[in-house]
């Protein structure tokens, strides 16, 4: 037992003296230079040399602590190391992190390395990636970041804009991004967003979906629109698009359009890629497709004719029944009320249903009677605009109904016009003529409430 | 009861089918486009007579708003927008609008300005249309409306309603009847038009932008990949293989610039320069100094000025032995960068 420790023992021991008299010893005295042939050699063989290395000044950086004990400290302490020579790199108003802390060992090999930059991995991204994991469950990555080259978008020492950026936001995207900076300056109406801060839409560093924005519509739109998210979420009618995902888009371009509100098309464009259709609106009701009811029509509503269905309609939510942006009763007759026509008041004047008498205001009219005070204002069975109108199309003047509902029938109108007057030869009354030059004889009508007469506000 | 109301309804019917069919044929109470505009005379709430009468050889736009109205005043501010901007056609404008309840607007209050010798406004001539008259003889049914006659009283262009288009069509309309330059076709003004950043051009633009920042970057094979994916999309630019071809001569790869340069068509002298100065420089990196003389000489006599042509042709005098041609060559180049405070000794 004695003898195998032994041996092993002296086995050791001719190690030991075999390596120490082959080992170079560390010098205990001050040298011209740590990188030679026998000491700190690789500092020198490698692609990339800090230039004190290469020059073997290492008292550049080093100074002589116990040299009889072969220590050595940094001649200066902290950033002033690096910042002594290096000190253009920190002059501006933000600073990267190791910088401000004197460790840019953290990014740099003090002496040398394969990689250029002396950084610690072969790509800028890599080396990056080590504390900025930014990229990780993205599915689609941003130009730059795609091919791992942060510095296009930032510098890594310091920079006089936020987040170590090498421009403002914006014009650090147009920089690449030129057409669009471009287009955009021929746009009158173009997202605040897309003015200043693509980052408000834009994750930069890339995201889950191909455009990288930063979260889908509406959610991302809500985060500046809460006054839409309230009016979509809250209202008693609700358009069902507006809540989808990517449903802003359907109207909606992100960027800049010709016309108000960054519309995508004309309204009615939009309106029919759903409304070409029937849509159902509960289990009971079908609203039916838009263009069936102006298809071949002669004559179009206004707003029907001019594309532009936000004449009457609201887009994101609303308290009148169809969305409609102002109140305008669902039924055919209703008791006199300026309120019940608030809609058609957005356009048309209410004096039209106010004055008796007027010989420019309509010309629905025999001679100066206004048959439009005549036919609505009744305090019982007044009329709406809707048992005269079409709101949407007619093969009729004025878009009168071609039929009224009566029960289960619709009983033809059947409206001519003239060109002084015109008449309708049944439906809701005996056929009846009028005339503006020559007033066809009537008994006189009589108003519901004589004291409002006057044009009322 | 019931039989009452069936032989009523019966009869009314009755009565339908052997009066003659309705036809829509019927002329309609609204001024039209190509119409002449009526001429009229009205006192603006100032107490000021507009008279407006033919051949004065002034644009007419009469606006009728509703005070009472949002689409008015949304209408009014964008007409305001439009009318500020046209100091210099003022006096072949006129202006009217006609509101049914003056005693009520806000917006289009008319402010007596500080007039500008220099610049003289458009004048707005606020009407009150208290009794539908103007109404009436311009056949209004809706507000706003907004009616613009040419130079020749003839009506050009009515719009009736505040929808998305407003302000760009009577922007654009407004500029026709004042014969003044646009853009935007008028018929086309109400289209509506978008960015389309997606465009190939536009990724093109993208990666060749990127490649650029690279390049200054001192990042060469990063710009080069950038340059190869815009070509990709582009596979037919000249300018793409050019830049190509330079940047990977720039490390030293001329063999394959060569190849993204072959069969590439130039299209003027620039761009021919170009092409010989970049497959010269690949023939020098290649050791083909014969060629690649020949070639940069010519790229020389395209472009006189061409600092790098006379640099590469300088190495090749330098490769070949030829000193003296080299010195001479090296310092043409460096003229061309110093200009004449070149004081080489």
């Amino acid at each position: 037992m004695l003898n195998k420790f032994g041996n092993k023992l002296v086995v050791v021991l001719i190690c030991l003296l075999v390596s120490s008299g082959l080992a170079v010893e560390k010098p205990t005295t001050p040298q011209q230079t740590c990188v030679t042939g026998e000491c700190h050699a690789d500092y020198g063989k490698k692609t990339f040399v800090h230039a004190p290395v290469g020059l073997g000044d290492c008292n550049a950086c080093h100074k002589p602590l116990k040299p009889e004990e072969h220590t050595y400290e940094f001649v200066r302490k902290g950033r002033d190391l690096c910042e002594y020579c290096h000190l253009e790199q920190t002059g501006k108003k933000v600073v990267h992190e190791p910088l401000k802390t004197g460790d840019c060992m953290q990014c740099h090999d003090p002496h040398s390395s394969d990689n250029k930059f002396r950084l610690p991995e072969k790509t800028i991204a890599a080396t990056c990636n080590k504390c900025h994991k930014i990229t990780e469950g993205f599915q689609y990555l941003h130009g730059p970041t795609a091919i791992g080259e942060c510095t296009v978008c930032h510098e890594s020492h310091s920079a006089d804009h936020k987040s170590l950026l090498v421009a403002e936001h914006s014009e650090l995207c147009f920089s690449c991004h030129i057409v669009t900076q471009d287009e955009l300056s021929k746009y009158e109406f173009v997202h605040e967003p897309a003015k200043n801060d693509c980052i408000g839409c834009h994750n930069p560093h890339g995201a889950s979906n191909a455009k990288m924005i930063k979260d889908f519509a509406p959610y991302l739109c809500y985060t500046c629109h809460k006054d839409i998210q309230n009016t979509a979420e809250n209202s008693m009618y609700q358009h069902s698009v507006v809540s989808e995902i990517d449903g802003c888009l359907t109207c909606h371009t992100p960027h800049a359009s010709s016309v108000k509100f960054i519309l995508k098309s004309e309204p009615a464009t939009i309106c029919i890629t759903c409304h070409d259709k029937p849509q159902e609106i509960t289990k009971d009701e079908t609203l039916p497709a838009f263009t069936d009811q102006i298809k071949d029509k002669k004559f179009l509503h206004g707003p029907v004719k001019d594309n532009d269905c936000s004449g009457c309609h609201v887009t994101h939510g609303g308290k009148y029944f169809r969305l409609l942006a102002k109140e305008y009763p669902p039924i055919f007759y209703a008791p006199f009320s300026e309120k019940n026509y608030e809609l058609c008041f957005g356009c048309h004047p209410k004096d039209l249903v106010w004055t008796p008498e007027t010989n420019n205001l309509t010309d629905f009219r025999n001679g100066s009677t206004n048959l439009h005070f005549l036919h609505v204002n009744k305090e019982r069975r007044g009329r709406t605009c809707r048992a005269c109108h079409q709101t949407h199309a007619s093969d009729l003047p004025k878009q009168i109904r071609e039929s009224v509902p009566y029960g289960m029938w619709e009983l033809p109108v059947g409206f001519t016009k003239t060109t002084t007057g015109g008449n309708c030869i049944s439906g809701c009354h005996l056929p009846k003529d009028y005339d503006r030059e020559k007033a066809v004889d009537y008994p006189a009508p009589q108003a519901a409430n004589p004291t409002q007469q006057t044009s009322g506000t | 009861m019931k039989c009452k109301k069936a032989i009523f309804v019966i009869s009314i019917i009755t009565i339908c089918w052997f009066l003659p069919v309705p036809t829509a044929k019927c002329s309609s109470r609204r001024i039209s486009i190509g119409n002449q505009m009526p001429e009229f005379s009205a006192s603006d709430v100032f107490g000021n007579l507009f008279d407006y009468k033919h051949g004065n050889g002034k644009v007419l736009m009469a606006v009728f708003l509703s005070s009472r109205q949002e689409n008015s005043t949304r209408a009014a501010t964008d007409i305001k927008g439009i009318i500020t901007k046209l100091t210099g056609q003022a006096k072949r404008l006129s202006v009217v609008i006609a509101v049914n309840d003056p005693n009520n607007q806000t917006v289009f209050r008319s402010e007596p300005n500080e007039p500008d010798p220099n610049e003289p406004g458009v004048v707005v001539h606020l009407v009150a249309d208290t009794e539908y008259k103007l109404w009436g003889k311009f056949g209004i049914i809706a507000t706003p409306t907004v009616i613009i006659s040419d130079t020749n009283d003839t009506v050009l262009w009515v719009k009736a309603g505040h929808g998305y288009d407003f302000a760009p069509v009577v922007h654009a309309r407004l500029n026709q009847a004042l014969g003044i330059a646009q853009e935007i076709d008028p018929n086309e003004a109400g289209r509506v038009r978008t960015v389309k950043n997606a465009t190939v051009a536009a990724r093109v633009k993208r990666h060749l932008q990127m490649a650029r920042m690279l390049q200054e970057k001192g990042r060469i094979e990063s710009a080069i990949t950038q340059m190869k994916k815009a070509r990709e999309l582009d596979p037919n630019s000249v300018e793409l293989a050019l830049e190509i071809g330079s940047l990977l001569c720039t490390i030293g790869q001329g063999k394959s610039a060569l190849g993204i340069l072959e069969g590439v068509q130039t299209r003027g002298y620039i761009e021919k320069s170009k092409l010989l100065l970049i497959t010269g420089w690949a023939n020098r990196q290649m050791g083909n100094f014969e060629e690649s003389e020949k070639l940069l000489l010519e790229a020389i006599r395209l472009n006189p000025k061409s600092g790098r042509a006379l640099f590469e042709l300088g190495q090749v005098h330098q490769a070949k032995g030829e000193v003296e041609k080299a010195m001479l060559t090296y310092y043409r180049a460096l003229t061309l960068v110093f200009g004449k405070e070149l004081n080489i000794k």
